[in-house]
């Protein structure tokens, strides 16, 4: 009997060897296989909800004002017809009419009543019954009916909505109205009086604006080191690429010594969608491509098939890696790209509006999309290849300071350093869980509007 | 049906042709989990875990071999890292060469049924026992089985002696124990 005959016997009767599995085992595997499969697909969809989330309610957002533009435009004529249905004042008013625009629209108030003032001052006087005083001042003005007509005509000359029909008539109106309507004015009785639906329409626009302005977006960009500490938070020294082989701690094993972890430059961009929560406090989400560096010291690469021990995975074969070395190392780029949603609070500290100084924090949930980083294994003297082995989901806690520039222009800009700390571990738990990534850099902010 | 439309099939991810991989290899395979471990329940959970790495990875089968050879790596793997891992196991996976057990180079017949012969090997150290299927049943060479249990290619050369010798000594036992039992005085 031949050296091996034994083990061919066992390996014969082994391979025949069928047992039945119980009846509920496929329905466990099913289960299990569903929920796994439902998992990375909420990563994928989540920066596109996201994003269409940040659109959706931006051209909701432009959609309404349009509505409230066209509202507007419709209270004027409205408007219009309210004041020839009232006819004491529709005299003056008529006039006037004919422009889709508010302030041109009345020019009783915005030329002949208040020809310095500020539409605010018209709201505050109306809100003190002082639309009665701008009524007599503006029946004051018409007075001088030449220079009121003119006013007239050469704001109307300015205009091109209807104003070449309305024109004669306004001027011939003058004369007659000018007069007729100072008595009845004065006759008036004050509490019948209502104030003009045009400046309720100017005040729901200005609030409107307001509110719009609590909104915006823009571009984020950042620029910095990143790097890898091990151990505990803030400890950069001495962190190794991480030995990924599963070894029992009592079995003897060939050791070697793997390469330290240098930082790399990291950096990220994308775009964001803030909102003023109150003069004090802003809230932004965006989402942004970001890619992480770090560097380690590897061999000669080599090609062929190499079992390598994968930690939880078991084994498995590479067919490229790297060899340790000792004598000759050559630099190793590490990358890693993820797509981050960043979720941040900014914290006015002064009060100043052409510089204001914020104070930054948030968190980041990124997904890994690729990465050529390397894995040790210790019992091999091997670097390899395996995105399966990195944590696919990080979880970051960021803070930072930033102040603002130019805020006059029509694309202010928020500058400042940033740090960040990954809370979770960059290889999965099963693996090893020692090193996490932290960065730290310059973020930008460029607000678009 | 055929390998390839079943392959393709449960990577698009339908159901009924992961139930079919399922029902033709389930049966083999708690076979191969069976010897790796110590309890029917025990094997079962690596073999659902084996099945559902199959199923998220079978993209990556290119038929460069068979595809049970293929699902039989996946299970083997699947119970070296359930052995690492489980508690129960971890206490008994030593690859300390202790030199209790003898060493023998007899290559008697084996004449017991496969599941008898299991069941045997599922009765040495959780150590003796995993690189015993390496070796013996799965064909790994000492120095592939020591970069997989991340041991020397001496020390699995040696547990896997001392494994055989073991296995010998309780097969010659049991046939001895056999023929005490059948023999009929005359």
């Amino acid at each position: 009997m031949s050296g091996h005959e034994f083990e061919k016997q066992v390996r014969q009767k082994l391979n025949d060897l069928k047992m039945t599995p119980s009846a509920g085992s496929w329905e466990t595997i099913e289960n299990k296989l569903r929920k796994r499969k439902h998992r990375p697909a909420a990563f994928y969809w989540l920066p596109l909800l996201i994003i269409g989330l940040a659109a959706g309610g931006y051209l909701f957002l432009n959609n309404d004002r349009s509505n409230n533009d066209q509202k507007t435009v419709l209270s004027d004529k409205n408007s219009t017809h309210n004041v020839k249905a009232q006819p004491k004042i529709s005299d003056v008013n008529t006039s006037r009419s004919g422009s889709t625009r508010v302030v041109d629209q009345n020019p009783t108030v915005s030329r002949g009543v208040l020809p310095d003032a500020p539409e605010r001052e018209s709201a505050k006087e109306q809100a003190s019954g002082g639309f009665f005083r701008n009524v007599k001042q503006g029946t004051q003005t018409h007075r001088d009916e030449k220079s009121t007509s003119a006013d007239v005509s050469s704001a109307a000359q300015q205009k091109d909505i209807g104003t070449q029909q309305t024109n004669p008539t306004v001027t011939q109106e003058k004369s007659a109205t000018g007069r007729s309507l100072s008595l009845k004015i004065s006759s008036y009785p004050i509490g019948a009086i209502t104030p003009s639906p045009l400046i309720f329409a100017q005040n729901e626009k200005k609030s409107q604006a307001k509110k719009l302005n609590k909104w915006s977006y823009g571009l984020s960009a950042f620029a910095g080191m990143s790097a890898v500490n091990e151990g505990h938070f803030l400890n950069f020294n001495n962190a190794q690429v991480e030995d990924v082989s599963l070894v029992p701690s009592f079995a003897p094993r060939p050791s070697y010594k793997a390469s330290s972890i240098e930082p790399g430059i990291a950096y990220s961009g994308g775009l964001f969608v803030k909102r003023e929560l109150n003069r004090k406090f802003s809230l932004s989400l965006g989402v942004n491509y970001l890619q992480l560096n770090t560097r380690s010291k590897v061999g000669d690469r080599e090609y062929g098939s190499q079992v390598v021990n994968a930690g939880a995975s078991g084994y498995q074969f590479v067919y490229s890696y790297f060899r340790v070395e000792r004598d000759k190392p050559s630099e190793y780029h590490n990358r890693y790209h993820f797509i981050e949603v960043p979720v941040e609070l900014h914290t006015r500290l002064n009060k100043s509006e052409k510089t204001p100084v914020l104070l930054t924090t948030g968190v980041a949930v990124s997904q890994l999309l690729k990465s050529n980083s390397l894995h040790f294994d210790g019992t091999t003297g091997v670097y390899y290849k395996d995105d399966r082995l990195l944590n696919q989901t990080q979880i970051a806690a960021k803070s930072g300071v930033s102040i603002g520039i130019l805020n006059k222009t029509t694309r202010p800009l928020w500058i400042g350093p940033s740090a960040k700390y990954n809370v979770s571990k960059i290889l999965k738990k099963d693996v090893s869980a020692r090193t996490n990534f932290m960065s730290i850099g310059i973020d930008v902010k460029m607000f678009i509007q | 049906m055929d390998p390839h439309r079943l392959v393709k099939d449960c990577i698009k991810g339908r159901p009924e042709a992961q139930r079919q991989l399922y029902d033709e290899f389930s049966e083999v395979m708690l076979g191969v989990c069976y010897r790796y471990t110590k309890s029917l329940m025990d094997a079962e959970d690596v073999m659902q875990e084996g099945f559902i790495k199959v199923f998220r990875n079978i993209g990556q089968f290119k038929f460069q071999g068979e595809l049970g050879g293929w699902i039989r790596k996946i299970m083997v793997n699947t119970a070296l890292n359930y052995l690492k891992q489980n508690r129960n196991y971890q206490a008994d996976l030593s690859f300390f060469d202790n030199g209790m057990h003898p060493v023998s180079d007899d290559n008697p017949d084996v004449k017991i049924l496969a599941g008898d012969l299991a069941d045997l090997i599922r009765q040495l150290p959780t150590g003796y026992q995993t690189i015993f299927n390496l070796y013996a049943v799965e064909g790994f060479t000492h120095v592939e089985i020591g970069k997989m249990l991340g041991i020397n290619e001496g020390t699995s050369r040696s547990q896997y002696a001392r494994a055989r010798g073991l296995l010998i000594t309780w097969l010659e036992k049991q046939t001895e124990e056999h023929k005490t039992a059948t023999y009929v005085r005359p």
